[in-house]
């Protein structure tokens, strides 16, 4: 047996014998009794339509200064409607609520998509972390006027340049793909937008918000 | 899916979907959530599995996304769980609970890579895929992990 065999076997020993907490089959095993209810609660009144069509991808809102709410009075939850439309296909998602352990709440919704991929929405209530968008594994973070993209250990401090007039952009290159970030906020609305490079194929992913 | 099917599935892979849960989350109260909105997902799946193992794929991708989703945000980045009481579990021999805690040290980006490359026989370039990254940024945290692992393990790693 090879020396990387026998860690394999060692490795596999060792976590077999990890059990699984007491009390979580039973919560599992109810699944099948509370979604019903979830489902019900979340899905009309957060958000009306979501169209989604890209790689994993994840989409959180926060806090009531969100990009381009304010300027109509309308709170978020009643303005929120959200595009983001990749490879021409729409996808509506329903939403459900799920209390988080620290008091929050925060609506999901998830959906397959036909090429087998797996896309989420997440959309918190008004709360004191800002505004948080993330696609494609790269985030886009505004809080305290502050504007930050983070992806994996870097974070870019893009303020200045996002406050002189509502537009950042730039490039970076992390884990060796090399990704490139638009950000724009104007009177019509607010986007962003993140293109990866990877092998040599190029993926684009971007969201903006629509106001009815 | 209906209750049987769900009900199975949850028996033959509530091990192995908590397992790399836990391997992708800084705490296990995480990894717990993690697995029930990977099987809320399966629960809500409308399709039928063509076999077993697709089934087990499904559900480990589905849980390494919910980890990433997880610990990507904003205030699990920033906020450590340390107020937390973690259950540790309680092995048959010294030399696994070694081996246990060397894993847990490792940063959590390598420990999910670690255990689908040694647990769950998944290659170099199914990992790539699964987390999104190049084969060459796997393969050069799948060295670092071995090495520290072998700088904490010394001869019980080979």
């Amino acid at each position: 047996m090879s020396g990387e065999e026998q860690n394999r076997s060692f490795y596999k020993e060792t976590f077999e014998e990890i059990p699984v907490p007491e009390g979580l089959a039973e919560k599992v095993g109810r699944i099948t009794e509370r979604e019903e209810k979830g489902r019900r609660t979340a899905a009309g009144h957060v958000m009306r339509k979501v169209a989604i069509a890209a790689a994993v991808l994840v989409v959180l809102f926060a806090g009531s200064n969100g990009i381009a709410y304010a300027m109509t009075g309308r709170t978020w939850l009643e303005a929120m409607m959200v595009r983001i439309p990749i490879a021409g296909k729409e996808y509506d998602v329903k939403l459900r609520e799920q209390q988080l352990r620290n008091g929050e709440t925060i609506y999901i919704g998830d959906i397959e998509a036909e090429n087998g991929d797996n896309y989420r929405v997440q959309i918190y209530e008004p709360g004191q972390q800002g505004t948080y968008i993330e696609m494609a594994g790269a985030a886009i973070w505004m809080k305290d006027d502050k504007v930050y993209v983070w992806d994996d250990d870097l974070e870019i401090d893009i303020t200045e340049d996002y406050a002189e007039d509502g537009y950042a952009s730039g490039t970076y290159e992390v884990n060796g793909i090399l990704k490139g970030y638009k950000l724009w906020k104007t009177d019509e609305g607010a986007g962003c937008w993140i293109e990866v490079l990877r092998d040599g194929e190029k993926e684009t992913f971007w969201m903006r918000d629509w106001m009815e | 899916m209906d209750t049987k099917e769900y009900e199975r599935l949850v028996n033959l892979y509530l091990g192995s979907v908590y397992r790399v849960a836990l391997n992708g989350c800084t705490c296990s109260s995480d990894a717990e959530d993690v697995v029930q909105n990977t099987f809320i997902k399966l629960w809500e799946r409308k399709e039928a599995f063509s076999d077993d193992d697709y089934a087990r794929k499904w559900l480990i991708r589905v849980t390494v996304n919910e980890c990433k989703s997880l610990w990507r945000t904003a205030w699990h980045r920033k906020t450590a769980y340390l107020e937390e009481t973690e259950r540790e579990p309680v092995f048959s021999m010294p030399e696994k609970s070694d081996l246990y805690y060397a894993v847990r040290e490792l940063p959590v980006k390598y420990r999910q890579m670690v255990h689908l490359y040694y647990f769950e026989d998944y290659s170099v370039k199914e990992i790539a895929g699964l987390m999104k990254l190049s084969e060459t940024a796997v393969q050069t945290r799948l060295l670092r992990a071995r090495q520290q692992l072998k700088e904490k393990l010394k001869e019980a790693w080979k």
